[in-house]
């Protein structure tokens, strides 16, 4: 059985580079994840947990909504 | 590629080095090798091997090796449900070849080793519900 397709988006690789380009890596450190899994992220391949989701917000200092939304069901 | 990346590469080399020289020492000396000394030699070879590969990524680059995280975690929680199969499907092929030769400690060993480990997972996880409830 295929997992189906999250319909989560986000707009972390654009609000990094909007960051003074910050890498992937600065933003790791900041969050305490490994640079593989904002990677996944960027590539919407891996879902962060809500905490996670919070802390890469609170990292650019927005609130999360502006960093991840919802695709509707038709889009995902 | 992370440190656990690595290390999990590491760990693949070590295992599959060390199962084929056990295997092919088993082709050689047939079944019944003197099994203390090369089981031993086995599990000696994969911790030093596991352990020197370590030691060359962190030199190499462990920059992350103190750092897992939620995904590692979920890749973990993942690959230990596969190997936990493995293993079931393992202690139930020797409970039955332990009844099949009539070798009742055999058997009994992979029974208890079976309903132990189910038993094991069972309080674990009502402990688990609890705390979390």
């Amino acid at each position: 059985m295929r997992k189906a397709k999250s319909r989560l988006r986000n707009r972390v690789r654009e609000l990094r580079f909007h960051a003074g380009e910050m890498t992937q890596a600065e933003l790791a450190d900041k969050v305490g994840v490994t640079r593989q899994t904002i990677a996944a992220i960027e590539k919407n391949k891996y879902a962060p947990s809500l905490e996670t989701a919070f802390l890469i917000a609170e990292a650019f200092g927005k609130p999360i909504g502006e960093v991840f939304s919802f695709a509707p069901a038709e889009e995902a | 590629m992370s440190f656990r990346e690595k290390s999990n590469l590491v760990i693949l080399l070590s295992t599959l080095f060390t199962l084929g020289l056990h295997a092919a020492h088993a082709l050689e000396s047939g079944p019944r090798i003197a099994a203390f000394s090369t089981v031993l030699g086995a599990t000696i070879s994969f911790v030093v091997l596991a352990i020197i590969g370590h030691i060359m990524i962190a030199i190499t680059g462990g920059r992350d090796a103190d750092r897992s995280d939620e995904r590692d975690l979920l890749v973990d929680r993942r690959t230990d449900r596969i190997s936990e199969a493995a293993l079931t499907a393992v202690v139930l092929g020797i409970l039955a070849y332990g009844l099949a030769q009539d070798d009742v400690l055999l058997a009994n060993i992979a029974f208890f080793g079976l309903f132990g480990a189910t038993l094991v997972k069972a309080l674990a996880k009502a402990v688990l519900y609890r705390m979390a409830a």
